[in-house]
C-alpha cells in the first residue's frame, strides 16, 4: 500500500445513544485505500451504527475516527457532510432510491450536492448525463426505456443496481455497502458484488461491505468480524 | 452549487405527493383570494363612491342626516325621506355666493332604472372623477318636455337608441303596476359612461315629471291624467310644487359653511345642506367597522390555510424518515434537510398565494359587469399593486416561519436516525 492514510481509521471508537449502555467500543479498525473489507455481523450488532460514525453522522462518545487522514471529530458538521458527499457513495440493503427523481436523476443526485464529485466527472470529459449512463450501462441498465421508468416501479435487484451506479457516480474514495445484496436472490447476489467490484477498481475506490451473509466473503481481500471487535457486544454476550 | 438543487428537491418531493400538496395550495389559494378579495371590493367601492361627484359644494334636501342625504340623492341608494319646496329652491338659487343648482326629482322609475327629473344644467355642472363633465355619445340635452337622457348602463341593458320611448313607472320598485304609458318620454341623448350612478339612470325634464304626474295627485290615475295628453301639456306651464334635492356650486368655495348654515337654518321650511365630502368620511366611519371586521375574518382565514400547509407538512414527516437518510447520505447537510422543508412550505405558500389571485382577478374581471348591473360599484378599478405582492411576499414568509416547526422535528428525526433506515 502506498503511504497514503488508510480510508478508514478508527481507534478506541465508543459509540452509544444519550447516556445509554455503550453500542459500540471498538479498539481498532481500518480499511485501506482500494481495500475491500468485509464487515460480518448479524442484524443488531450495531453495523448500521458504525456505518453511520464512519459516514460522520453520528457523533461517537469517546475515541477517533479518521476518514482519508481527516480526523472527524476535529471537523465542524457541515465540513463532515461535505466530505461524506465527496468522498462516500452509500448503498443500503432497500429503498436507497429517491422516489421523485427518475433513474438518471437518482444516479446524478450526488453531483448536484457536491461540487467535488461534479467535478471529478466533468475531468473526465464527460457531462453527468453520460456519465451515469455510462455507469448504469456497466451495471446491466442500459436500456433508454428502463431510464424513465419511475424508479418505484423497478425490481428490487435493478433499484439496487441503480443505487450502486450512483454510489460509485463521481469517483468517491469508499463505498459502503450496508447489506445491499440480502434482498437479492443468490444468483443476483454474487453478480451484483461482481459489478460493485468492478465499479470500484475503476476509481480505486476502497469498499467496505456489511452483510451477514458470509457465502460472499470469498471475494473479498480481508474478512472482519464485528462481534470480535466490537467489546461491547462482547461483553453483553458474556 | 447547493441553494438551486435543494430548491429543484423541494419542487420534486412536492410534485411526488401532489394531492395533499394541491390540497393546501388550495387552502392557501381560497385564503388569499377571500383576503385580497375584501381589500379589493373595498377599495373598489371606496373608488367608486369618491369618484361620483366632484366640484359640488353642497347638496340640499329634506332635514335628515347628511349620509342619507347623499346616499338617495347621489348615490341613488335608498328612499328620498322628503322634499324641497319649489320656493325654497328658487330661493337658494338666487343666493350671492351660489354660481349654479341642479334641482333634482326622485321617486320614479323604468324598468328597474331609477328616473331623474331635472335640468339641463345637469349636464353643464355635474362633474365626477378628477372633474370630467358628462359627455354625449350620442344626441344632446333635453329640448321637448318629453325627451329623456340615458346613461350608458340603461342604453346597453335596454338597447335604447334615439328615439326610443320610455313608459315611467310610477313608484321606484322595479315591478310596479301603475304605469304612467299614457305620457312616454323620448329618447334624446345617451351619455357616455362614466363608472357612477349616472349610467343607471334616466334623466328627463322636471316639468315632464310634473305633466307625467298630473291627475296623480292622489298616487293613482285619475280621469284628469287622461284629459290632459301630452299635446296639451306641452301648451301650459308646468312649474314643479317640490323637489327631492338640490346639488349646489358656489361662486368662492370658502363661502361654503356659511351658505350650509343659512339654509339649515331657513324659517320657510326644515332643509339640510351636506357637504359631501364630510359626509362621506361619515359613511366610511360607519362602514369601516364592519371592513374591518371583514378584513380580520379573512386574515384568519390566512392564517388557517398557513395551518393547512403545516399540517400536511407535518405530517409527511416520518413516511419521509428514509428519504432523507438518503439524501444525508449522498452529501445533504443536516441543516438541508431543515432548509427543505423550509423551502417546501415558502413554495406551497407561493404557489397557492399566486393562484388565488389570479382566480381572484379572473372572477373581479367576470363579475364585475353584473356587480356594476346590480350595484353601480365598480370593483374592476382597483387592479394588482403593491399589496397583492405585499400579500404574495407576506403569506410566503409567514408559511417559511410556520415550516419551522415541522423543519425542526425533521432536523431532530435525521440526527436520530444517521444513516439508518426506518423500514
Amino acid at each position: 500500500m502506498s503511504g497514503e492514510p488508510p480510508a478508514v481509521a478508527m481507534r478506541d471508537l465508543v459509540f452509544g445513544w444519550g447516556s445509554g449502555r455503550a453500542i459500540l467500543d471498538i479498539e481498532t479498525f481500518r480499511v485501506d485505500r482500494g481495500e475491500r473489507v468485509f464487515l460480518r455481523g448479524p442484524s443488531g450488532s450495531g453495523k448500521s451504527t458504525l456505518l453511520g460514525v464512519i459516514s460522520g453522522v453520528l457523533e461517537p462518545r469517546a475515541g477517533e475516527v479518521e476518514l482519508f487522514g481527516e480526523r472527524l471529530g476535529a471537523l465542524s458538521a457541515s465540513r463532515r457532510d461535505r466530505l461524506r458527499g465527496a468522498e462516500l457513495g452509500v448503498i443500503f440493503q432497500l429503498f436507497n432510491l429517491v422516489p421523485y427523481l427518475s433513474v438518471t436523476e437518482n444516479v446524478v443526485l450526488p453531483c448536484r450536492l457536491s461540487a467535488e464529485r461534479a467535478r471529478r466527472v466533468k475531468e473526465t470529459g464527460r457531462s453527468l448525463d453520460a456519465e451515469a449512463k455510462r455507469l448504469l450501462d456497466r451495471l446491466g441498465l442500459g436500456a433508454e426505456a428502463l431510464l424513465r421508468r419511475r424508479v418505484t416501479d423497478l425490481s428490487v435487484g435493478q433499484q439496487q443496481r441503480v443505487a450502486a451506479a450512483r454510489a460509485l457516480m463521481g469517483g468517491p474514495s469508499l463505498i459502503i455497502a450496508d447489506e445491499p445484496t440480502s434482498s437479492l436472490d443468490i444468483d443476483a447476489r454474487e453478480r451484483f458484488v461482481d459489478l460493485l467490484k468492478e465499479g470500484c477498481a475503476e476509481r480505486g475506490s476502497a469498499l467496505l461491505f456489511v452483510s451477514h451473509d458470509t457465502t460472499l466473503s470469498a471475494q473479498f481481500d480481508r474478512v472482519v468480524d464485528l462481534a470480535a471487535i466490537n467489546r461491547a457486544r462482547v461483553e453483553e454476550a458474556a | 452549487m447547493k441553494i438551486a438543487p435543494l430548491s429543484i428537491l423541494a419542487l420534486r418531493s412536492v410534485m411526488n405527493r401532489r394531492w395533499s400538496a394541491l390540497l393546501s395550495l388550495l387552502a392557501i389559494a381560497v385564503s388569499v383570494f377571500l383576503f385580497v378579495g375584501v381589500e379589493k371590493v373595498r377599495e373598489g367601492a371606496r373608488q367608486s363612491f369618491e369618484r361620483t361627484i366632484s366640484g359640488a359644494d353642497l347638496v340640499v334636501g329634506a332635514r335628515s342626516g347628511p349620509v342619507n342625504l347623499i346616499l338617495y340623492s347621489i348615490f341613488r341608494i335608498g328612499d328620498p325621506t322628503g322634499s324641497i319646496s319649489w320656493k325654497s329652491y328658487q330661493e337658494i338659487a338666487a343666493m350671492d355666493e351660489v354660481a349654479w343648482t341642479i334641482p333634482l326629482s326622485l321617486g320614479d322609475a323604468h324598468r328597474g332604472f331609477r328616473v331623474v327629473g331635472t335640468e339641463n344644467t345637469f349636464f353643464d355642472h355635474y362633474q365626477y372623477g378628477d372633474g370630467e363633465t358628462l359627455r354625449f355619445a350620442v344626441g344632446d340635452r333635453f329640448t321637448d318636455l318629453f325627451d329623456a337622457v340615458i346613461g350608458a348602463d340603461v342604453a346597453e341593458a335596454l338597447g335604447y337608441t334615439l328615439g326610443a320611448e320610455i313608459v315611467v313607472s310610477h313608484g321606484l320598485g322595479e315591478h310596479s303596476f301603475a304605469h304612467h304609458d299614457d305620457k312616454p318620454f323620448r329618447v334624446a341623448g345617451v351619455l357616455a359612461r362614466t363608472g357612477t350612478p349616472v349610467d343607471r339612470s334616466v334623466h328627463v325634464t322636471l316639468q315632464g315629471v310634473e305633466a307625467m304626474h298630473v291627475g296623480w295627485e292622489t298616487g293613482a290615475r285619475s280621469p284628469l291624467a287622461s284629459i290632459m295628453t301630452a299635446e296639451r301639456l306641452r301648451g301650459i306651464s308646468l312649474e314643479p310644487d317640490e323637489i327631492t334635492a338640490i346639488i349646489v356650486g358656489l361662486k368662492d368655495r370658502s363661502s361654503a359653511l356659511a351658505v350650509q348654515r343659512r339654509i339649515n337654518t331657513m324659517d320657510a321650511e326644515p332643509l339640510l345642506a351636506a357637504l359631501p365630502a364630510l359626509a362621506l368620511s361619515q359613511l366610511w366611519q360607519i362602514v369601516g367597522v364592519v371592513e374591518r371586521a371583514l378584513s380580520a375574518v379573512s386574515a384568519c382565514v390566512v392564517v388557517v390555510g398557513l395551518i393547512v400547509i403545516l399540517v400536511t407538512i407535518l405530517n409527511g414527516l416520518n413516511e419521509r424518515r428514509r428519504e432523507m437518510a438518503i439524501l444525508r447520505s449522498v452529501g445533504a447537510g443536516r441543516f438541508d434537510v431543515f432548509a427543505l422543508l423550509i423551502a417546501e412550505a415558502k413554495l406551497l405558500a407561493f404557489l397557492g398565494a399566486i393562484a388565488g389571485l389570479a382566480a381572484l382577478y379572473a372572477a373581479l374581471y367576470a363579475l364585475a359587469p353584473l356587480v356594476r348591473e346590480r350595484t353601480g360599484v365598480s370593483i374592476d378599478m382597483a387592479g394588482p399593486g403593491w399589496f397583492d405582492v405585499a400579500v404574495v411576499v407576506g403569506v410566503t414568509a409567514a408559511a417559511a416561519l410556520l415550516a419551522l416547526f415541522p423543519a425542526w422535528r425533521n432536523y431532530r428525526n435525521s440526527l436520530a436516525d444517521g444513516l439508518a433506515i426506518r423500514l
